[in-house]
């Protein structure tokens, strides 16, 4: 028995369900990523999948859906949806990994495959993603109508916008902080304590897994290493055995050489099932935490704004009350501030409300989040301990069986 | 007298083939020990937890040095020992390696419950009338071990001793020197018919250890005697912890080889060494067996059947021989020799016992990988645990800092309880491949005790060759005096006194060579008994003790193995919520986990 697929945690989260069980809504779709097919040459080659899609969603012209999609398409989805979705925490994409794809292995592929089906899956059963148009169009656009999103796509990242936002948004942070500094503004906004606690907590999740991913990575191998050894020691003992001629000893040795060798093999199986299969969701809770990270970035980037737009307009009323105080002012100049500060005034309430959306979201998403994960660890774990249960109890059995062996030699053979 | 064929004297020796049957030993119709060949399995899957090992040799170190088991040497439960070469060294459950205290009653595979109840339903159970239990009220948990013999009961079980205490004694040696030095307790309770005691304790140092050994390689040529350690000029000085616990352990595994084995045991010398209260150097039979071993290194020349108050006479004589022997060696070329059959074949098993020895450090070497690789991951699974536990505590955190009752709050308490209980599971598994590292290394035991044996057995070998050795020189020499003799009787008789003189002491000569002759022909006859006698019995035992060895093993490795799988389905059947609260689990989390 293999350890299950990590894509049938995610049909079923386990029987943790203490609050309102996670799952509820993924029943809506049923999507299937299947049938890479090698396209193209060399350079130009890539992969392209047959995406199968089930749903009772409403939106969806047809219950049963046919589309072929190649790993671009998949990034497309995945950045459309991180651009329109700020504050929600999109499912990961698989690594986008050049060398290998080069190489294009078929472990390689299937990994792909199976990743890109949890990712899609995923989507599906976000609460608020799922409705999406893009994903509407992911899953049904037809050849002509694809081609066309994906072209316009193109042209937009090509011309490099994120980037420079990125960069202009940095720049204006920047600024902000250095400007209350200096004036010493006292009311800066603050971010809730709860939220600080869950923010501080995600970034250093990241770390605490690696550190868990690479020990299981060392304890695997060493009991590989156990297996090599085991494997040693057997050949030594069968060379002692050979020493005895026809004898009852050459008999037990060959079976403790047989079994040892049997027990070893399995061992070394099981234990690099075990790798493979639990590295997959290890890698992806990775990721996954990346994109929680970006989240919070844009929460951080909104609270910000918000910031900014009140210490501006702060500062635009100062100088509105100083020129009302100053007696013989041009009537204009006054009017004239009057209308900055009413502008400052909408300006800071467009950015109080962009960042309580996206603040009121997070919380949403980050329950949402560890409420998920969390059952999908226990998953996880229960398979990670059934495995090793199963690997252990085999073993078991091969030496129980050598003891028979060399009981019935011993019986026999005299 | 045929210088040719001076093996010709040896047709009475022997009537049976014994090599063939060393070769293709099948075992049954030797009767040598107990009439029980056939092997012996562990009986009951707790039996291999108790068995403990002899803690390793000093030297070699061949199976690790975190193996020194036999820690205290106390007395165990008064259990039936076999007696094989290996098992001598065990007295049952010496020295209980503890389990762990929620180790899991493992389910014990088909094969050992059907051996169980083999072994149970076997007529050797019963206790046997004479010599098996030391202490009358034991329990008979014996072991299956021929109980049914009378006669010839070999078994370790007659003769049990133990060493401990080493105490440090100041002293001044033969120049006026001062000097420190180490004593150890022997006790010996024994119910062998000449060596009756309830339970005696000398104290003995090492150079009367040492004494014993020459004494013994000088009476027992022939017979594989168990290595002695090294002597040990500086370490001793130093008084490391570990040297000494090393050197109580393999002075004791000494003393037990020779008390379990059939002949040696019946030795003057070790009567004295046991059981003669006081410094062994002021006691007169002992001074009479040391004058035998003549003070100095080739000793072995000498009298197995002179009496051992042959003194200085025989020392020159030892000195004589010993640089003729080598000359012989040097010189005579030995092809034109034609060695017997039963010759030819000790000389192969000699041969025989080299390839073992190598082939038997190649295992002892692998087993040693292993068990350290056991260990390692024990210690791998330690930190895993740990690593574990500090997670399960930061996730507390966070939940202590968002509160129970928040969303946050609750995922946090969940994962923190799935954190722990890994933490748990990683910590049982860590002790189960700890305890199973020692255990497999302690199984694999008979390997390293045969691995020291195997020079000792050449060793014997080589004494018969010397011995033969001896008889060429010998009988080389009289040839020349013999051609000496008639050459001078046979030259012309005009009476010169000188003449007669040289006439009369090379007669002396030659009739001090035939005697000598003759006894070293006994010897050989003798020599070559034992070690035919010898091959044999280490051939059983090394069957028995090997099956056995992996009996034992094969058990060690299921039971751990089996033992990992129910405590990986526990853990397994946590995870998913089931049943089992993990112990010591926080009160909070408890409540939660319970709504299915």
């Amino acid at each position: 028995m293999d350890p299950p697929p990590y894509e049938s945690v995610l049909q079923d989260h386990g029987s943790n369900n203490f609050f309102s069980p996670v799952t509820a809504v993924s029943k809506e779709f049923e999507i299937e990523v299947a049938d890479p097919v090698k396209q193209g040459e060399s350079v130009a080659a890539y992969v392209s999948y047959k995406v199968r899609t089930k749903t009772t969603h409403v939106k969806y012209h047809a219950p049963f859906n046919e589309v072929t999609r190649r790993f671009r398409d998949f990034a497309w989805l995945h950045d459309k949806l991180v651009e329109k979705n700020k504050g929600h925490i999109v499912p990961p994409l698989p690594e986008k990994s050049a060398v290998q794809k080069y190489q294009m292995a078929t472990d390689f592929i299937e990994q792909r495959r199976r990743a890109l089906q949890v990712f899609v899956n995923r989507v599906a059963s976000h609460p608020v993603l799922k409705d999406s148009s893009e994903l509407e169009t992911f899953l049904q656009a037809n050849e002509e109508h694809w081609m066309l999103e994906i072209a316009k796509w193109q042209a937009e990242t090509s011309a490099q916008h994120r980037p420079v936002s990125a960069a202009a948004q940095w720049f204006k942070n920047l600024q902000h902080s250095a400007q209350s500094l200096v004036s010493g503004r006292a009311d800066e906004m603050q971010e809730d304590a709860e939220y600080i606690k869950i923010r501080d907590y995600i970034n250093s999740l990241e770390g605490h897994l690696t550190e868990a991913h690479r020990q299981a990575g060392r304890l695997l191998r060493k009991e590989a290493d156990l297996g090599a050894a085991l494997t040693e020691f057997a050949s030594a003992a069968e060379l002692l055995g050979k020493q005895d001629n026809e004898g009852p000893m050459r008999v037990a040795f060959g079976c403790l050489y047989t079994r040892a060798n049997e027990v070893a093999a399995l061992s070394r199986m099981r234990s690099e099932a075990i790798a493979v299969e639990f590295a997959a969701p290890l890698k992806e809770f990775a990721r996954t935490i990346k994109s929680v990270q970006v989240a919070m970035a844009d929460r951080a980037s909104a609270l910000s704004a918000y910031s900014q737009a009140k210490s501006d307009l702060d500062s635009k009323k100062v100088r509105l009350a100083k020129f009302r105080g100053t007696p013989g002012l041009k009537e204009d100049k006054i009017a004239e501030t009057e209308r900055d500060v009413n502008e400052a005034d909408q300006r800071l309430r467009n950015a109080k409300l962009g960042y309580e959306t996206i603040r009121d979201t997070m919380r949403e998403e980050l329950n949402r989040f560890q409420k998920e994960r969390a059952a999908e660890m226990s998953a996880v774990l229960r398979d990670f301990a059934l495995a090793q249960a199963h690997s252990t109890a085999e073993q078991a059995k091969g030496w129980g069986e050598l003891l028979r062996d060399l009981q019935q030699a011993a019986v026999g053979g005299s | 007298m045929s210088a040719a064929d001076p093996l010709g004297l040896l047709g009475g020796g022997n009537t049976k083939d014994p090599l063939d049957e060393l070769d293709g030993l099948v075992g049954q119709s030797l009767n040598l020990f107990d009439g029980q060949s056939a092997v012996k399995f562990p009986e009951q899957p707790v039996d291999v937890f108790g068995t403990t090992a002899r803690a390793t040799v000093g030297n070699d170190n061949v199976i690790g040095h975190s193996m020194d088991l036999d820690l205290l040497g106390t007395p165990s439960i008064p259990q039936v020992a076999s007696g094989g070469l290996a098992r001598s060294n065990t007295y049952g459950q010496e020295a209980e390696i503890p389990l762990l205290n929620d180790e899991v009653q493992v389910g014990i595979t088909h094969a050992v419950e059907e051996v169980q109840a083999a072994s149970s339903s076997s007529p050797q159970n019963e206790p046997s009338p004479s010599g098996y239990h030391l202490v009358a009220d034991g329990p008979s948990t014996s072991t299956g071990e021929g109980g049914a013999n009378t006669g010839h009961a070999a078994d370790a079980a007659l003769i049990r001793v133990w060493i401990r205490e080493p105490e440090r004694m100041d002293g001044t040696n033969k120049l006026g020197m001062r000097t420190t030095y180490f004593t150890y307790l022997v006790r010996t309770e024994s119910q062998l018919p000449g060596l009756h005691t309830d339970g005696s304790e000398v104290r003995r140092r090492f150079s009367e250890f040492d004494a014993l050994h020459k004494i013994m390689k000088l009476q027992y040529r022939g017979y594989i005697i168990p290595p002695l350690p090294e002597k040990s000029f500086i370490e001793a000085k130093i008084a490391h912890e570990d040297f000494l616990r090393l050197r109580r352990a393999d002075l004791q595994a000494y003393l037990r080889g020779i008390a379990s084995h059939p002949a040696l045991r019946e030795s003057e010398a070790l009567k004295l060494f046991l059981l003669q209260p006081g410094e062994l150097q002021y006691n007169p039979a002992w001074i009479v067996l040391l004058h035998s071993i003549g003070g100095s290194t080739e000793s072995s020349e000498g009298g197995l059947l002179m009496s051992p108050g042959g003194g200085s006479a025989t020392s020159k004589a030892v000195a004589g021989l010993n640089s003729l022997v080598s000359w012989v060696r040097h010189n005579v070329t030995n092809s034109r020799r034609e060695l017997d059959e039963d010759e030819q074949q000790l000389r192969h098993a000699k041969d025989l016992m080299r390839d073992l020895e190598r082939l038997l450090q190649l295992c002892c070497e692998s087993a040693r990988v292993m068990c350290s690789h056991m260990d390692s991951l024990g210690s791998d699974l330690y930190e895993l645990g740990r690593n574990m536990g500090m997670l399960s505590k930061w996730e507390e955190t966070l939940r202590a800092h968002v509160g129970s009752y928040t969303e946050a709050g609750f995922s946090a308490s969940k994962r923190a309880a799935d954190c722990k209980q890994l933490s748990f599971a990683s910590a049982r598994q860590h002790g189960l491949w700890k305890t199973a590292s020692v255990k497999t290394a302690a199984s694999l035991v008979a390997l390293h005790d045969y691995y020291i044996i195997m020079p000792e057995a050449v060793a014997a070998l080589e004494e018969r060759e010397r011995c033969l050795d001896q008889i060429h020189a010998l009988e080389a020499e009289l040839t020349a005096k013999h051609t000496d003799l008639n050459k001078t009787n046979g030259a012309s008789k005009t009476g010169s006194s000188i003449r007669d003189q040289r006439a009369y002491t090379l007669t002396n000569t030659v009739d001090r060579l035939q005697q000598q002759l003759k006894v070293c022909r006994d010897n050989y006859v003798l020599i070559k008994k034992r070690n035919l006698e010898e091959l044999r019995r280490l051939h059983l035992t090394r069957e028995r003790d090997f099956h056995e060895m992996m009996g034992n093993f094969s058990a060690v490795l299921a039971q751990l193995m089996q033992a990992s799988a129910d405590m990986w389905r526990t853990t397994a059947r946590q995870f998913a919520g089931e049943a089992v609260t993990p112990p010591g689990d926080s009160a909070g989390v408890g409540e939660l986990q319970d709504d299915d």
